[in-house]
């Protein structure tokens, strides 16, 4: 019985380790696998593991909130985006991009990592150095955390506390500026993605969005030069 | 019983997971969505540094709403920006848009 | 911790229904692929083209202004939650907040980004 009540206290640690290796996994693969879309739902894969995260913290109005915004919204927004664009050239194609390299020699100047024919990561040396750098940044900051100390303190995990009506009181009390301010950003990107996407120019933009991707699908060198 | 420690340990390994994704990939698709995991790594601190300290408990959460809004509006322009890249040059590889150089 | 162990209970039910299904189906089924049964189901039609073809970009504009609004309601939910207690100056302070997202809805109607074609 005492290895029970145990497992039962242990519970949302254990939870908290399935998420966190859930959504590091998913976070992986957003940047490895092949083709955008699948990216897109390993995105929210990652996405709905931070909301549960959120949940056994006791955040629950943000839980939901992350359920709605990123999970409903935002990941909505890129798979609009991928389907409105032509998803061949989307798809991070390792022929297609190698032959678009050796088509123009002006970009291996700016990209020094020499990109081998056929091979799945298209530029196998600057990701060795992007990950390095992302290794970088993470052993910095979990060592100043380590020197400054993190308290080992526990809370209750999902905790029932009234969370919404607290963030309601703030939100209309101290932060009521930040809070207007916001709806200001919101216009403004309304306002700015419709003029930078609504942009169709009839049947002439059509075309040439059309014709152009096509041909340096195939060819590439005169679309290239 | 939880330690929200952990929680910040995560948001850093999240970060930097994305991190690298974004610094890796020349899809701009992809890359933008690197950012979106890093805005959330940062969200996920904010919550859980909120449970660390009582006093802070709601400040902190009212941030991540913030942070989201911030995230949608930058997502929205920033795909807007993107598909009008795309139909113009017909590329979405941020290598290849080179128009700048020389 | 206790509502919430409901919805875990919730999540592992439903997790290995769809799994437990699809095994058990697997063991069950007889396995005779042909053409036919392998091609893409189109509502019974025969399928043709790329299945990745282009929409118009449009549809990403139902898609963000979406967005926008769903972050609004964000905002909405715990002012309906202490609407009492903050009385008129909260309700003044949500119909600013309204107010200037209504002028990028109008922006976006008027500029008929919203017609469906």
């Amino acid at each position: 019985m005492s290895f029970l009540d145990a497992f039962v206290r242990a519970l949302p640690t254990l939870g908290l380790f399935t998420l966190a290796a859930i959504i590091l996994v998913s976070g992986f693969m957003v940047s490895q696998v092949r083709r955008i879309t699948h990216a897109a739902f390993f995105m929210v894969l990652a996405f709905t593991g931070v909301a549960g995260v959120f949940i056994l913290l006791g955040a629950d109005f943000l839980g939901a909130a992350q359920v709605l915004i990123y999970v409903g919204a935002i990941a909505v927004m890129f798979l609009f985006a991928i389907m409105v664009s032509d998803l061949k050239e989307l798809s991070d194609n390792p022929r297609g991009t190698a032959a678009a390299t050796t088509a123009d020699g002006s970009s291996g100047a700016a990209a020094p990592a020499a990109r081998p024919d056929g091979s799945p990561s298209p530029r196998g040396a600057w990701s060795v150095l992007s990950g390095l750098v992302a290794l970088g940044f993470a052993g910095f900051v979990l060592a100043a955390l380590a020197k400054a100390g993190l308290p080992a303190v526990e809370v209750p995990a999902a905790s029932g506390l009234p969370t919404t009506a607290p963030i309601g009181r703030a939100l209309f009390t101290t932060f009521l500026l930040p809070f207007e301010v916001a709806s200001i950003v919101l216009l403004a990107a309304l306002v700015g993605a419709i003029v930078i996407a609504a942009r169709e120019g009839g049947g002439e933009a059509e075309a040439k969005a059309g014709s152009p991707p096509t041909s340096a699908a195939g060819g590439g060198k005169g679309d290239a030069a | 019983m939880i330690n929200p420690s952990y929680a910040v340990i995560l948001g850093v390994l999240l970060f930097s997971v994305g991190l690298y994704g974004a610094l890796r990939s020349t899809n701009a698709v992809r890359i933008l969505m690197c950012i979106e995991l890093m805005l959330n790594a940062v969200n996920l601190v904010f919550v859980a540094f909120s449970r660390l300290r009582p006093e802070a408990m709601i400040a902190g959460q009212v941030f991540a709403i913030f942070i989201m809004a911030v995230a949608a509006a930058e997502a929205a322009v920033g795909l807007a920006i993107i598909l009008q890249i795309v139909r113009q040059r017909g590329v979405v590889y941020m290598d290849k848009i080179n128009l700048l150089k020389g | 911790m206790g509502n919430y162990f409901d919805v875990l209970l919730f999540l592992t039910v439903g997790v290995g229904f769809v799994f437990l299904g699809l095994w058990v189906a697997k063991l069950l089924r007889p396995n005779l692929p042909n053409t036919g049964k392998q091609s893409i189901f189109e509502c019974g039609e025969r399928p043709y083209g790329d299945s990745r073809l282009k929409f118009r970009v449009r549809y990403y504009i139902f898609a963000l202004v979406f967005v926008i609004f769903d972050v609004e309601v964000i905002f909405l939910y715990p002012w309906a939650v202490v609407f009492r207690e903050l009385g008129l100056p909260g309700l003044v302070e949500m119909v600013v907040f309204l107010g200037i997202l209504v002028v990028g809805l109008v922006y976006a109607w008027k500029k008929k980004v919203l017609q469906w074609v």
